[in-house]
């Protein structure tokens, strides 16, 4: 169960990881980039999506990456003072 | 306390974690602070692509057509520093980035690369040398890139266009009663002046001519003239009749203004970035930020600082990694990395979120040459 866990907390790190990298390979591709450091919003909406889509597969992975580990951490103090206390 | 024990080590994981991505984000920081030339030559080949490529007002889409112009001339523009700093860095790469630059320079001086400034002066820049009308968005950058031609390759074609834009500015500068010239009509910002400063003191050392007088003059105006006591910071704008400030001092002027000033006076340039360090960098689990206000001053983004969020400048903090490097603060130029590269999403040397334009401005930053170098160029 626990392996379990580990691997799908681990795993949705993988595929944000994934759509990070297609994201910014479309956004080089499509000449995207940019669209999120023009200042006068004249940006189609296809480049912002892209644009977007990067950032949230990029943030996306700090915080799911982040978080499994303070978890997995976590559990495993939870586990080792339980296992001490018996 | 048992109890207790579990959500601290949660909480204690989550930041090193989040300071571990840091660490990673800034791993390749390294090589390029130590000038590796493989790491240089990745960003170069990138940049060669834009270059190659037809570009024109039609690929940026700031919303505005001068902004759009300006943006396409800044890739270039910054292209050919980065071109001309690697190849001073590693002389096996002058004769190909010799072609590159002038390659690069015959878009800049394209009618296509130099509507944006004939546009909002009714007067084409080329046509004007020799004028009163300075015309320093184009010809004050153009003269940079071009005198660094001149620096990496003696022989480059655009040679007598730089000294024709020198000798045009240089008049103009001399007969300025505020050390300034106007960016566009009634439009004074130190920031673009900075750049012919930087120029002058190339072209010097490309050709042995001597406007050291001149140079010095007007570094000494910026250091003392258009430096806010208060912060240290560069005004962003001025009066062009008076010099009197008309905008706040900040991050994106100052940071991109002691960068092209270290090409002429490498003590100014120090003194602009430790007045930067005092009040707008910042250090957060890692990753390095730079403010485009300082305490006491607030505003939002505009086309020279790009987004503003929670107070962090974009360009500020792009700027900052060519500072750090050209004044010998690695772990400051590390942990601005993470952030460029964490947001940025570098990808076989180009930049996700930044397109030609941030490709450029990120090789030409991260490839500034350390100040000492200089000496040697």
């Amino acid at each position: 169960m626990t392996s379990k866990r580990l691997l799908l907390r681990f795993g949705a790190c993988l595929v944000l990881l994934a759509g990070d990298r297609l994201f910014a390979l479309l956004a080089i591709e499509t000449n995207a980039a940019g669209a999120l450091l023009s200042p006068g919003g004249g940006v189609s909406i296809g480049a912002f999506a892209i644009a977007l889509g990067f950032l949230a597969c990029r943030l996306g992975f700090v915080l799911v990456f982040c978080a499994a580990v303070a978890w997995t951490a976590a559990e495993a103090v939870r586990h080792a003072v339980s296992s001490g206390g018996t | 306390m048992r109890r207790a024990l579990p959500p601290i080590v949660a909480v204690v994981a989550f930041v090193a974690a989040l300071r571990a991505l840091a660490f990673a984000q800034a791993w390749p920081a390294g090589a390029l602070y130590d000038g590796d030339a493989e790491a240089q030559v990745e960003l170069a080949r990138a940049m060669n692509r834009w270059i190659d490529e037809d570009l024109s007002r039609e690929d940026f889409d700031t919303g505005s057509s001068r902004f759009d112009g300006e943006w396409l001339f800044a890739t270039r523009m910054m292209a050919v520093l980065g071109y001309a700093q690697t190849a001073i860095e590693h002389p096996e790469l002058r004769d190909d980035h010799a072609r590159r630059i002038d390659d690069a320079i015959d878009g800049l001086v394209s009618e296509r690369g130099r509507a944006f400034d004939a546009e909002a002066w009714g007067h084409d820049p080329i046509d004007d040398l020799g004028s009163e009308r300075p015309h320093v968005a184009y010809l004050g950058y153009l003269a940079l890139a071009a005198s660094m031609a001149r620096l990496v390759n003696p022989e480059s074609r655009h040679a007598g266009l730089e000294q024709r834009i020198v000798e045009h500015l240089v008049a103009r500068y001399e007969a300025s009663p505020i050390g300034l010239l106007e960016t566009y009509p009634g439009e004074v910002y130190p920031i673009d002046n900075s750049s012919f400063f930087g120029a002058l003191a190339v072209h010097d050392r490309a050709t042995g001519e001597d406007h050291g007088a001149l140079v010095e003059r007007l570094c000494e105006g910026l250091r003392t003239r258009y430096r806010d006591p208060r912060t240290g910071l560069l005004y962003q704008a001025v009066d062009p009749d008076d010099g009197g400030p008309i905008d706040a001092p900040r991050g994106s002027g100052t940071a991109l203004a002691a960068y092209f000033v270290s090409f002429a006076d490498p003590f100014l340039s120090r003194s602009l970035y430790e007045s930067m360090r005092a009040r707008l960098l910042v250090r957060t689990l890692g990753f390095g930020t730079t403010r485009e206000y300082a305490p006491g001053h607030d505003g939002l983004g505009d086309v020279d600082s790009g987004p503003v969020l929670l107070g962090q400048g974009i360009s500020a903090t792009g700027f900052t990694l060519a500072l750090a490097r050209i004044h010998g603060d690695r772990d400051t130029f590390a942990a601005t990395y993470a952030t460029a590269s964490f947001f940025g999403g570098p990808v076989d040397g180009h930049y996700a979120l930044g397109g030609p334009i941030g490709d450029g401005l990120l090789f030409a930053l991260v490839t500034a040459l350390p100040a000492e170098r200089w000496r040697d160029a």
